[in-house]
């Protein structure tokens, strides 16, 4: 017997109090938490690994700087419609774009954004160096952004990004449970998230607290075995 | 100090402060009442440091002073104190002793500091809603049984007021079933949606059964306040944030089946005697015009029964707690009960037609 659950969508508490600054992101939240004064050029790109806080501090950004979500469709029109309104800009994603081809578009709102002094931010999960940038011209504005890497966290943060996520699915558990769960998986947050979610499920379905002896039951690594 | 209350007017006082004094806190003062005896009679708190009780009830006080004495020690002296005596409270050792004297018993209970004991204040604020208490008994009383049991899942532990339009409404759940009701509320101000913990639920539900004037209901950034005549209940309202509940409530389609609740209670609660002790798990199975509700128990056996009901549909089956759906049921008055249902595997919508603005929603069980 096996009870069904809603399936609530758990929103991430993207603000300021939960961020969780270190010495991985620490060169990002300078450059982001010190715009306008501080930039030289109209963007600047931030890169890293998926679930690094990337998006976190974009959205951060976006709320100090004004800024709107360009998102896919906008690349079928023409740039200039985005400036009507008195404001800055974030691309989520950019790597992903590849599938269309946004090099006119894109050297397009470049210039614009130069013009009329907007500023942008552009979010990717790989290095710009890596970008498939056909268009020469638009290469070399690129190049001339700043493009900070957000690295992937150390065990500390991990923990930390652990209690977060906890807080944003609304479950307590104690750092000694969440230190046992982070011994037991790859150490990324991705894995991190997937299987805080997982545990989440299955705690509500069967009204559980997580705790060690519950984990136990449903994460078994190659560590355990040796250990049996 | 000293002082003279009639038992009948400290009695309910004192048993209402003694579920907030938390007799197990490893802080002493906190499994203490504290008795202030003043111009305008007694005056009687007890906190948590989460939930806090201010109970003002008359007194004749000849000397003013203040006493913070043992809640539970107190509660059990008045409580057997005989029929309705009257009380004499006084002061004794420079403070240290509170004698109280009732008839010919006499009683000297030993009190610590009153300096120590936690500062507890109404909230001033001048934003708050007056709801009448039979609004504010149906809102909870529709909402409780949903509210999760896991301690750990704060966000769940407790009942999800919020305004909306010209509605004050009411949402819990466990993950595994939904509540929602609303009453209607003349206020134009936004008010944000706060998360009212269960053991504020449950005090607040007690001081209902008894009171039938308005309450008034005020907030801060993190607090909640019920006034009740002279009873002052503040709260620390719950850090996190109610799930987007709307989302997961089925829509209201010509899918359903239409059900007396007193022949569907009654069938829940006599078939699930059949299934394990925990989960009272029962299948329920839908042919024109009759429902069945069967439950199959490897140790024990089974059992089936069926009721009349009304529905014109290809048929449906599903299984489910039958806990779930008798809180429902049961806790609902109107005759008959809407079920609206789709996929084996998908949430019902149990609706009263006599209280359309109470919606239950119940996942079902794969058995």
């Amino acid at each position: 017997m096996i009870q069904e659950i809603f399936s609530f969508h758990q929103v991430e508490n993207l603000d300021w109090n939960d961020f969780i600054e270190s010495e991985e992101n620490r060169e990002a939240v300078a450059c982001l938490s010190c715009w306008p004064k501080s930039w030289h050029s109209n963007g600047v790109i931030i890169y890293g690994a998926p679930k690094v806080g990337k998006t976190h501090i974009a959205s951060l950004w976006a709320q100090t700087a004004n800024a709107i979500y360009i998102l896919k469709a906008a690349f079928s029109e023409n740039p200039r419609n985005l400036f009507d309104a008195n404001c800055n800009f974030v691309i989520d994603n950019f790597d992903d774009l590849a599938d269309i081809d946004i090099n006119n578009w894109m050297f397009d709102f470049f210039n614009i954004c130069r013009e009329k002094n907007r500023f942008f931010l552009l979010i990717s999960r790989i290095s710009p160096s890596i970008w498939n940038i056909k268009l020469k011209d638009l290469r070399s504005r690129l190049q001339t952004l700043p493009a900070i890497n957000i690295r992937s966290p150390n065990d500390d943060l991990l923990l930390k990004i652990a209690k977060k996520l906890s807080k944003d699915f609304g479950i307590s558990v104690t750092d000694e449970t969440l230190s046992y769960i982070l011994d037991h998986i790859r150490r990324d947050v991705p894995t991190l998230s997937a299987t805080l979610r997982m545990l989440d499920k299955i705690a509500m379905q069967k009204q559980k607290s997580i705790t060690i002896p519950f984990v136990r039951n449903y994460i078994c690594t190659e560590k355990d075995e040796e250990f049996h | 100090m000293r002082a003279k209350v009639s038992k009948n007017d400290i009695l309910p006082a004192v048993m209402r402060t003694v579920s907030i004094a938390d007799r197990k806190s490893i802080v002493p003062i906190l499994s203490h009442v504290l008795l202030e005896f003043n111009e305008s009679g007694l005056c009687i708190k007890a906190t948590d440091l989460d939930h806090s009780i201010i109970e003002k009830i008359p007194a004749e006080v000849d000397t003013f002073g203040t006493a913070a004495v043992p809640a539970s020690t107190l509660n059990d002296i008045i409580r057997k104190a005989s029929g309705d005596a009257v009380l004499e409270f006084s002061l004794m050792d420079k403070g240290s002793k509170l004698q109280i004297i009732s008839s010919r018993s006499k009683f000297e209970l030993s009190t610590l500091d009153p300096k120590d004991f936690p500062e507890v204040a109404p909230i001033n604020n001048d934003f708050n809603i007056k709801i009448k208490s039979e609004d504010l008994n149906k809102l909870i009383t529709r909402t409780r049984f949903s509210m999760s049991p896991e301690e750990n899942r704060h966000n769940l532990n407790g009942i999800y007021f919020h305004k909306e339009d010209a509605k004050l409404k009411a949402a819990s759940t466990d993950g595994h079933r939904l509540s929602t009701t609303y009453i209607n509320i003349d206020i134009k101000e936004n008010v944000q949606g706060i998360i009212i913990s269960k053991k504020t639920v449950f005090e607040i539900k007690k001081l209902l059964d008894t009171y039938s004037e308005d309450v008034s209901m005020s907030f801060s950034a993190n607090q909640v306040q019920f006034v009740f005549g002279n009873v002052t209940f503040i709260s620390k309202l719950v850090d996190g944030t109610f799930p987007e509940y709307k989302r997961v409530i089925p829509e209201a389609t010509n899918d359903f089946f239409k059900v007396n609740r007193q022949a569907f209670c009654e069938i829940l609660d006599r078939i699930a005697v059949i299934s394990e002790d925990k989960i009272r798990s029962v299948k329920l199975e839908l042919s024109k015009d009759t429902l069945l509700c069967y439950a199959v128990n490897s140790r024990v056996g089974s059992g089936k029964d069926e009721i009349d009901v009304n529905y014109s549909g290809d048929g449906w089956s599903s299984g489910f707690n039958a806990n779930y759906l008798l809180d429902v049921a049961t806790t609902l008055q109107g005759e008959y009960l809407k079920i609206f249902i789709k996929e084996s595997l998908s949430p019902i919508l149990i609706i009263d037609e006599s209280e359309p603005e109470s919606m239950f929603v119940v996942m079902p069980m794969r058995i």
